[in-house]
């Protein structure tokens, strides 16, 4: 249900919308590769801040769909914030005591990073996927990225397969029903059900593949020699915005070393 | 329901089951099917990408199951459960047996899960490369000739090989006792076989036998040896 309202509720209508696909995804791909290597909070929730800011405004985005959106990121960001409070890799100096649970300095504020990181990935994914129409996007990835119309007409239709994937889960949950597939309970039983979700849904998915090949096939689509009936192009509201990005993200970086709060992976493999 | 007209009786509903699939095929002289062929068809490019969908789907829900797990067993559950995240790309190089199948699916669930949402970001990435390029080697080794248990069981000891090094960098395990290291290495190297091996190659027979590979590498490999 999560991935479904993400999916469905992109706004076509707004400035975010009218960027190329292509800068709009090089630009969200390089903010998160920098996030990546980025621990501290201030400025993780500078660059969280941004993108909702992003989204909301130029992108138009409802605040109550933005955060039904997130979900998935804050349950996740969550699970990281505890395993990283109650697990830490080393023990460090002892917060406060939960009971029998020490938590410590060190692993909550790693978990915080672990957790503003998700959400920031999670505001710039949302800020792709909720103003890209997929049509363009490829379109987008053919003309300005050269990627062969083959792939990425292929990943058009996979693509546009994963909201779905929700809906064939309901539908396979009813026709077992239908069935009176009994549920055992136990993790035998669950594994089971896996199972019996598993392979319908793969089956599901090959049988569209299969139909999909044959559409584009049946309309002449080999890849080659195309003609296009809408081209992507750039224009300078693309280098607006990538200069935007780039030029708020860079900011941020130098607000941070000169406050001196910025703290980077120092490029260690191991510590 | 039909009604069946020619039986009439009311043993018709037994007679109506056994349409058999007729495996003994003679040989002619035909052209190899595109499946067979080098190329890509069009059917595999969109097969391999739906693949990748799909298993994305489901390694984002096992990576519930891992947090689930890890906060039980520990570290050691990553190692258990491992292998199922290998399992796509031995689905895939089950079905569709040409060069680079395992290695593309493996990237391609990290691109799906990158922009799904999972929260190690662009560090998946690499994993996605370590592990592409593990499962892929012992398919390679055999000139993307054999896809029998053996082969598929190696793919996915090899990918567990490939990821052990590479967490052995990522999360230093040399600090870990060697008992540890080496129960942790042996446990996961299971879960590539099992999880992922097995697995894949059992999911890829339910699948198959639905029907709805025909037209891929697998049907007439399996049609003409079996």
């Amino acid at each position: 249900m999560m991935r479904r309202s993400v999916f469905e509720n992109y706004e076509l209508y707004s400035p975010l919308a009218t960027i190329n696909p292509a800068v709009k995804l090089i630009c969200s791909v390089v903010v998160m590769l920098f996030v990546s290597v980025v621990f501290d909070l201030q400025t993780l929730s500078l660059l969280t801040a941004f993108g909702a800011l992003m989204v909301l405004g130029l992108g138009r985005m409802r605040p109550v769909v933005l955060v039904r959106a997130l979900l998935p990121f804050l349950l996740f960001g969550i699970g990281f914030l505890w395993m990283n409070a109650l697990l830490p890799r080393s023990a460090g100096t002892t917060l406060f005591t939960v009971g029998p649970v020490a938590i410590s300095a060190e692993g909550l504020r790693n978990g915080m990073s672990f957790f503003l990181r998700a959400l920031t990935f999670g505001v710039w994914s949302v800020l792709f996927v909720a103003s890209t129409e997929p049509t363009r996007f490829v379109l987008s990835l053919v003309h300005q990225l050269s990627v062969p119309p083959k792939i990425a007409y292929s990943a058009l239709a996979a693509y546009r397969y994963l909201p779905s994937l929700q809906i064939e889960l309901e539908q396979i949950r009813g026709a077992h029903r239908l069935r009176g597939v009994g549920e055992a309970g136990g993790v035998r039983g669950k594994l089971q059900r896996a199972y019996r979700f598993t392979v319908p849904l793969l089956a599901g998915a090959l049988r569209r593949a299969g139909r999909v090949a044959a559409a584009m096939e049946a309309r002449g689509f080999t890849g080659a020699n195309r003609t296009w009936y809408r081209k992507e192009g750039l224009r300078l509201r693309d280098a607006a915005y990538a200069l935007g990005v780039f030029g708020v993200t860079a900011a941020v970086i130098w607000w941070g070393l000169h406050a001196g709060t910025l703290m980077l992976w120092s490029g260690r493999l191991w510590d | 329901m039909t009604p069946d007209y020619t039986g009439g009786s009311s043993m018709s509903n037994e007679t109506g089951n056994d349409t058999v699939n007729k495996t003994d095929t003679p040989q002619r002289n035909r052209p190899l099917p595109p499946a067979l062929r080098p190329g890509w068809t069009m059917r595999e490019t969109v097969t391999l990408a739906i693949i990748g969908v799909v298993f994305a789907f489901l390694y984002l829900g096992w990576v519930q199951v891992w947090l689930v797990l890890q906060s039980v067993a520990g570290p050691l559950a990553m190692d258990v459960l491992m292998g199922f995240w290998f399992s796509g790309s031995i689905f895939a190089a089950w079905l569709i047996r040409k060069p680079f199948v395992a290695f593309s699916t493996a990237m391609l669930t990290v691109f799906v899960q990158i922009l799904a949402g999972n929260p190690s970001g662009a560090i998946l990435l690499l994993t996605g490369l370590v592990q592409g390029a593990g499962s892929e080697v012992p398919f390679a080794l055999t000139r993307y000739k054999r896809y029998s248990y053996p082969v598929l069981m190696a793919s996915g000891a090899c990918t567990s090989v490939f990821s052990f090094v590479y967490t052995w960098f990522r999360f230093s395990y040399w600090e870990l006792a060697g008992g540890l290291v080496l129960t942790m290495f042996i446990i996961r190297v299971v879960s590539g076989v099992v999880l992922g091996g097995v697995l894949g190659r059992v999911l890829a027979g339910a699948v198959h036998r639905t029907g709805v590979t025909s037209g891929l590498a697998v049907d007439y490999q399996t049609r003409s040896t079996e």
